[in-house]
């Protein structure tokens, strides 16, 4: 049979001069397409799974592949980047890992046998009912990612009856960002801290005028939905960006963004050098400071708490709710602010409260003179940026306010300083009276599902919650995300010993800062188990591989999580069968729960599952959502509907409002964090100014080491590369990117042009990198030299580089053999309080390698 | 068929890559329609040529004012298309759509296109003797179907439709980034440049001082070609099958046709 191409059709048409139109021989042809070439052809609804933000796309499945990724266009913030049109690079990646393997070798050695999968099934089963037996689950650790099994696995484990799943995002988001929000807007209570998710707010790119961006481009970077479509759709409105970063980002604009190169770790300063400016030109919102914050709270100075507060019952949506009622002065008269008509922003204030003077301030004052002394001459010698610079920057935000907005940043845990940095950005923003409003940064909506399984509750004090209690440095810290505070267990046996460890798609040793003690706390315990599709630093100290399939072979639970300003709902099919011998996330739990769970208990909470499959899952999930309105619920379609590729989504709303602060205002000055110092100092903790309410200039590990780096040292900082997502092989061996990775140099490092020639380097020479304080750990990389990198900065792009451990690049063709990763050769330093890691904060020494 | 032209926005880019990547990968599902290679086969093997658009970055101005720039090359399917003119086969030829495309069938590899080419477009595959460059994804448009590179774009940075709407929606564009930067923005390609190539069909919103920063040719020429005399060959164009409709046609047919039927159902939208 005769086939037909596309050079065919191109004949055709020349043809076609002479012979007439092509559609009407269409049928005359027919005969030589086979059903084959069209017949099978589908659409299967997908959530982009190449980096985690799961943005809604669709695959065209052909002869029974994925030819083609398109972005599911059925929301208005629909797109995606160019990861996700790559994804079919990754399932079809031949380095997959194709079988379940048993280590062979040593513990990161690489060396493995296959293995069936009931053998590796029931060597997991064997040791987890061991433990059992010995009552000793909670030396367990189940660590996910997103590639797993959401709604069953984590449950599954809680259920055997570990309270430990480290989740990943202390060497990302938590838990700066998140009480960088949260101590001043409030959040849920988790284990004593506020918490807001860290999708809680959005820059309002598509409305703004003007927006500072730090530590983060919404461009290239991840979340394309909703961030980078509404950042591009922003830019095309005209919104001006200024960009204060150590390196400048294409992404956020090239002929029209500001570059402010700032000295890495000394965004602090920056911020107060701003806020300074503001104070000085009256440059805030002072309607929106006296309706819905706190910056008329009466503080006793010597304290730093509220002068006085009491608890006073409040009407809020029809709901009685209770609040803190503080002192206020109001037309001269020290009051509760509950009866205050007119309260006073500024003044220093003697109180009589039970008989005792007070020294008191309202808030508002005591920030103010907590930056009096940032001037922009101190700004600039702080941060390296012109004192002109600051001054321009701040009265560009007074011009547009409150069209405006300092970007609130991800990935935030970088120096000890990052939570600083993160309070004074929201800090900022609602001095400027931006937050809750167009333009400015608003609150996302959501909307939540039903729960699948409710878990019984844990017997067992978790790790985070020990050291909650027990540890003053950890006191910010997030009871969901701790795997290097989970390590520090694992080599301090602190609270108790652990043994078994199973990775599912978290790659530990690559993903987390101070790899070198990771893997040291690693090899101490008695299993460790990763279930993944590709091979990563963290498989090669594995003792049993199971090979998931990837997001486009597999059904998942409904997801409702996104950055976005609107509820949305989303589900992810299964475009096509798991390849190799790999098996499915709910496959590999499902197995593993019913050779561990008596009976019963199996029955109990996977019966279901097991008889109906996941649309018992779907069922579940979709037969209670929480969080909308009754315009929104009219509109919910039916389950098939989702099922089917419908993204359906709500309404978008403005609004300035607290979301459960101890007041029930916005607060500027926080009250959590107030407590929480004096508790601190309390305890004798020495970074106890780490959690003040104040502005502080809280310094980074590596200002504290040197003030001033030798001309050979730099600051390790990183970016994502718009073609690269963490440490993942997903994006990193995709032969598909291999081409635009090399365009772009993803995996080399780059610094300031004029400080690498006073080195003697050019562009393109191999440079070996130390960490000052780990000199046995040298990693080699091609450097670039640059005119767009601070003097103090060495620029890499996140996880691109096989850094240090890198035995696992010989299992994966278009991986660079060279390159930093900072992680690997970074110290084991936890960020104060929040106990993050401390990913860039540390000081590098390069030289020519010969 | 009408004409069709591209519009690539420099401001409203947020150089994710998409549609780069997109362009690779819709390359090798044409393999796969063509029976040439499957895509799970196609996406192991890297096939540079396949990037019919590409970043070339450089940087402007010292430290600190210093930039980066992402100049995006591709094909501007020329409105006089000196490859067209000096391909000795007749392989190259304008569309009714006005897609400046290269038959492979027809192509000898002589390169010569890419002597004529001044913004140094052609790319030759050493592996099979063939030259590539974009191809407007006729097959796509003539399908009602956006290139893949537009349809990639989350930000409408790359948009396409017929000439004069394009044409009115960039100068918008242009005189709302002029309005609000204080700085002048041009529209590249839209007027002739000159006699060697015309007007282009893949045009660019961009800074008029930053014109050079991204390789926008203003006088795109390549003088000795121009002295060379142009042989056309009618011949090697008539030199062909008469098979008409194709599977890829086919598919793109029925492609649309069930999304229309899907949008009936209120279920999908388009």
């Amino acid at each position: 049979m005769r086939k037909t191409s596309r050079r065919d059709f191109l004949k055709g048409t020349v043809a076609s001069v002479i012979g007439g139109s092509i559609i009407t021989n269409v049928k005359a042809e027919a005969k030589t397409v086979t059903e084959a070439d069209f017949g099978i052809e589908k659409k299967v609804p997908l959530l982009c799974h190449m980096c985690a933000q799961l943005c809604p796309m669709i695959a065209t499945v052909s002869q029974n592949k994925v030819v083609r990724i398109e972005a599911n266009m059925d929301t208005p913030y629909g797109g995606i980047c160019g990861r996700g049109r790559a994804a079919m690079g990754a399932l079809y990646d031949p380095d997959r890992i194709k079988t379940p393997l048993i280590r062979i070798g040593e513990r990161g050695e690489g060396k493995f046998r296959k293995a069936s999968w009931d053998e590796v099934l029931d060597l997991v089963a064997g040791k987890l009912k061991t433990i059992e037996t010995e009552n000793d689950q909670k030396s367990v650790a189940f660590l996910p990612r997103f590639n797993s099994a959401p709604g069953l696995d984590s449950e599954f484990f809680k259920i055997y009856g570990t309270p430990n799943i480290p989740g990943y995002g202390d060497t990302c988001f938590a838990n700066s960002l998140t009480v960088g929000l949260s101590a001043i807007i409030g959040g849920k209570d988790a284990s004593g801290v506020p918490d807001q998710s860290t999708g809680a707010i959005s820059s309002d790119y598509e409305n703004a005028k003007f927006g500072i961006l730090l530590q983060r481009n919404p461009g290239g970077g991840l979340v394309c939905h909703a961030w980078g479509r509404m950042f591009g759709l922003g830019k095309k409105n005209g919104m001006q960006i200024a960009v204060v970063d150590p390196r400048k980002p294409s992404e956020a604009g090239e002929s029209d963004a500001q570059w402010v190169p700032i000295r890495p770790g000394t965004d602090a300063p920056f911020l107060m050098g701003i806020m300074h400016e503001i104070f000085k030109n009256r440059f805030f919102d002072l309607d929106y400071l006296k309706k819905y914050t706190n910056a008329d709270m009466l503080i006793n100075v010597a304290t730093g708490l509220p002068a006085q507060i009491r608890q006073i019952e409040k009407e809020e949506k029809g709901k009685s709710v209770k609040v803190l009622d503080y002192l206020v002065v109001s037309d001269g008269v020290v009051t509760f602010k509950s009866e205050a008509k007119n309260a006073t922003l500024f003044g220093s204030f003697d109180v009589e409260i039970e008989g005792v003077k007070i020294a008191c301030k309202t808030s508002l004052e005591m920030i103010q003179q907590s930056v009096e002394h940032c001037t922009p001459e101190w700004t600039q010698e702080q941060t390296s940026i012109p004192a002109t610079s600051i001054v321009q920057l701040a009265k560009k935000l007074n011009d547009t306010k409150p069209a405006c907005f300092i970007d609130r940043g991800y990935r935030a845990e970088r120096y000890a300083s990052s939570l600083r940095e993160k309070l004074l950005i929201t800090q900022i923003n609602v001095l400027l009276g931006t937050l809750g409003v167009k333009g400015g940064v608003f609150y996302n909506r959501s909307v939540k599902t039903a729960k699948y399984i409710h878990v019984p509750h844990a017997t067992d004090m978790s790790i985070p919650q020990w050291y909650l209690k027990n540890d003053p440095s950890s006191a910010f810290m997030s009871d969901h995300y701790y795997r290097r505070t989970w390590i520090k267990t694992v080599l301090s046996e602190k609270p108790y010993k652990q043994r078994v460890a199973i990775f599912s798609g978290q790659n530990i040793v690559g993903g987390s800062a101070g790899s070198g003690e990771i893997i040291k706390a690693l090899k101490t315990l008695e299993m460790i188990v990763a279930i993944s599709p590709f091979l990563n630093e963290t498989i090669m100290y594995a003792d049993i591989v199971m090979p998931d399939c990837t997001f486009l072979e597999r059904d998942e639970a409904i997801n409702t999580s996104y950055k976005s300003p609107i509820p949305t709902i989303g589900v992810n099919r299964k475009a096509v069968e798991p390849m190799y011998d790999s098996k499915d996330g709910y496959c590999i739990i499902m197995q593993l729960a019913k050779r561990t769970l008596k009976a019963e208990v199996f029955e109990q909470y996977f019966g279901e599952f097991e008889r109906e499959g996941i649309m018992s899952l779907w069922k579940k999930q979709y037969s209670k959502l929480s969080g909308l309105n009754d315009a929104e619920m009219a509109t919910i379609p039916p389950l098939e509907s989702i099922l089917n590729g419908r993204i359906w989504v709500g309404e978008k709303h403005y609004g300035i409002k607290a979301k459960g602060t101890p007041t029930g205002k916005i607060e500027l000055y926080s009250t959590y964090l107030a407590k929480k110092r004096a508790e601190l100092q309390e305890r004798g903790y020495d970074r106890a100014e780490y959690a003040s309410p104040l502005p502080m200039n809280n310094k980074p590990y590596w200002l504290e080491k040197k003030t001033k780096l030798a001309n050979h040292e730099f600051i390790p900082i990183t970016g994502f590369h718009p073609l690269g997502s963490f440490t993942g092989q997903q994006t990193k061996n995709n032969t598909l990117l291999q081409t635009l990775h090399h365009d772009t140099n993803a995996d080399a490092v780059f610094i300031n042009h004029q400080k690498g020639i006073t080195l003697g380097l050019k562009t393109d020479d191999i440079v070996e990198i130390i960490n000052i304080d780990k000199p046995e750990l040298v990693v080699k990389a091609r450097v670039i030299l640059s005119e767009v990198v601070h003097p103090d900065a060495l620029f890499s792009y996140y996880g691109m580089g096989a850094g240090y451990f890198r035995n696992m690049t010989k299992g994966l063709r278009n991986v660079s053999k060279i390159g930093l990763n900072p992680n690997h050769i970074a110290n084991f330093a936890f960020n104060p309080l929040t106990t993050g890691h401390s990913s860039q904060d540390f000081i590098i020494s390069i030289r020519k390698s010969v | 068929m009408r004409e069709q032209i591209k519009c690539y926005d420099t401001q409203a880019c947020i150089r994710c890559f998409a549609c780069m990547v997109n362009c690779s990968a819709e390359n090798r599902l044409r393999l796969q329609r063509e029976g040439e290679m499957g895509i799970e086969k196609s996406v192991q093997i890297p096939m540079p040529h396949l990037n019919y658009l590409s970043p070339r970055r450089s940087e402007i101005g010292m430290y600190p004012n210093a930039r980066q720039v992402t100049a995006f090359h591709h094909c501007n399917h020329c409105e006089n298309s000196p490859c067209q003119h000096i391909c000795p086969t007749g392989a190259i030829t304008t569309r009714a759509g006005g897609e400046v495309v290269i038959n492979q069938d027809i192509c000898i590899g002589c390169q010569s296109c890419g002597d004529a080419c001044p913004f140094d477009v052609p790319k030759y595959s050493a592996d099979n003797g063939k030259a590539y460059k974009c191809s407007g994804c006729y097959d796509r448009v003539e399908n009602d179907l956006k290139q893949s590179c537009v349809e990639a774009c989350p930000t409408t940075a790359m948009f396409s439709g017929y000439k004069e709407n394009v044409i009115e929606e960039a100068s918008k564009r242009a005189a709302i980034y002029t309005q609000k930067t204080g700085k002048k923005y041009v529209v590249y390609g839209a007027e002739s440049l000159n006699n060697y190539v015309g007007t282009l069909k893949w045009i660019t919103i961009v800074e008029e001082s930053d014109l050079a920063a991204y390789q926008l040719d203003t006088k795109p020429e390549r003088t000795a070609i121009q002295w060379r005399d142009y042989a056309k060959i009618g011949g090697g164009a008539l030199a062909v099958a008469t098979v008409v409709g194709t599977t890829a046609h086919f598919i793109y047919w029925l492609d649309k046709r069930k999304k229309k039927i899907a949008a009936g159902e209120g279920d999908f939208h388009e």
